[in-house]
């Protein structure tokens, strides 16, 4: 019984990035936490293939446009997400981080921003920390 | 070693030209000298010499100047000396010059001279492109690390798998004119060669991004997609070592 709820208290966080640098870059970071179990992919479609235990956080690249119209784009990825669960704590990484993103994406309540760069690491932790009370 | 070896002396101090040359001269070489602004202007950079000595603090003109000049005319093997007063000095002002060159302290023997000459010292790490900056860096990653030597390996390895996956992709988008295809190309390793600090096409990468984005000058692609790549196999290739 000690052992199942010491299952059950770990959150799962998922991952969707397609730069792998990223995915390892974020996947290095989060498993640092105690009680969190990392699931790592490379596209929207990846993860929603997957039969998988609900995320408690969604780590999502808003570009994941590969050019050719054929891939699901990071914010059509985080509707269907929200259409599932409209509490769900998501995270959106991008390159870019400025007012009019900001502005586009206000309506989303419990969306937060990171930025692609250097400092991710630092901005992982305080987000995971915001996010999961961990 | 030196005999028959033709020497470009650079040196403007007429009591050291004459010491150098003479030196020189004694072991067999043929020297031409350079000792007047006057005189560098007419001197061809491409006419045949087999290793160049250059004062860097030559009279009214920048000896370093002329050591970039001729390492980028003649290549990163042509041997190159760097002649100084103190090498402490041009080191802590000009931090990669021993990457440019080979540095000689004045006043320097022969005998050290033709030691340099048989240790081929010289190191040369640079691109043409960009003499001023390294090709990458991993100090952003190092510092991500804290010290985890396997992450900074992963991260590497992670790098010199993708990096070549993703030119091909731009690479045959560009063949095909499909820009919004190099976009999302360039747009996805964007963050990677930030993090890799390779910095000498950064300004290449974002014009690239912008014009494929808003369809304008569209003639400059290939030229852009050509040099990103070119700079990026370099990479790749330094990396693996």
């Amino acid at each position: 019984m000690g052992v199942l709820r010491s299952i059950q208290a770990k959150k799962n966080v998922f991952i969707i990035d397609d730069s792998p640098t990223y995915r390892e870059l974020l996947n290095n970071e989060i498993t640092k936490f105690e009680g969190v179990i990392t699931h790592v992919f490379s596209s929207a479609e990846e993860c929603f293939e997957n039969d998988l235990p609900e995320p408690a956080l969604v780590i999502l690249d808003l570009y994941l446009d590969d050019g050719s119209g054929s891939v699901m784009s990071g914010h059509d990825a985080l509707r269907q997400f929200l259409s599932l669960n409209e509490n769900l704590e998501i995270v959106l990484v991008s390159a870019e981080v400025n007012e009019t993103l900001l502005e586009e994406y206000k309506l989303y309540r419990g969306v937060d921003f990171i930025l692609k760069s250097e400092t991710i690491s630092g901005e992982i932790k305080d987000v995971l920390e915001k996010k999961l009370f961990i | 070693m030196l005999k028959n070896k033709k020497i470009l002396l650079v040196e403007s101090n007429s009591v050291n030209r004459l010491l150098i040359s003479s030196v020189l001269s004694e072991s067999g070489a043929y020297v031409q000298i350079i000792a007047s602004e006057e005189q560098l202007e007419e001197f061809n950079l491409g006419e045949e010499i087999d290793i160049a000595i250059i004062d860097l603090h030559f009279e009214g003109a920048n000896g370093l100047s002329i050591l970039k000049k001729m390492v980028v005319r003649k290549g990163g093997d042509f041997p190159v000396f760097g002649m100084t007063n103190s090498i402490e000095e041009i080191k802590v002002m000009q931090p990669n010059i021993d990457k440019l060159c080979t540095l000689l302290e004045k006043p320097f023997s022969i005998e050290n001279f033709k030691q340099l000459i048989n240790k081929n010292s010289l190191k040369v790490g640079l691109t043409h492109e960009s003499l001023e900056e390294e090709l990458f860096s991993l100090v952003k990653i190092e510092d991500m690390s804290r010290g985890n030597e396997s992450f900074v390996q992963r991260m590497i390895g992670i790098f010199v798998d993708d990096i070549p996956k993703s030119m091909d992709k731009i690479l045959l988008a560009m063949e095909n004119k499909d820009y919004s295809i190099i976009k999302a190309g360039i747009h996805r390793i964007k963050p990677s060669l930030k993090m890799m600090c390779i910095n000498s096409i950064e300004s290449d990468v974002e014009k690239l991004e912008y014009n494929c984005e808003q369809m304008v000058s569209l003639e400059d692609v290939p030229f852009l997609v050509s040099k990103i790549n070119n700079v990026l196999i370099r990479v790749v290739e330094s990396m693996k070592k």
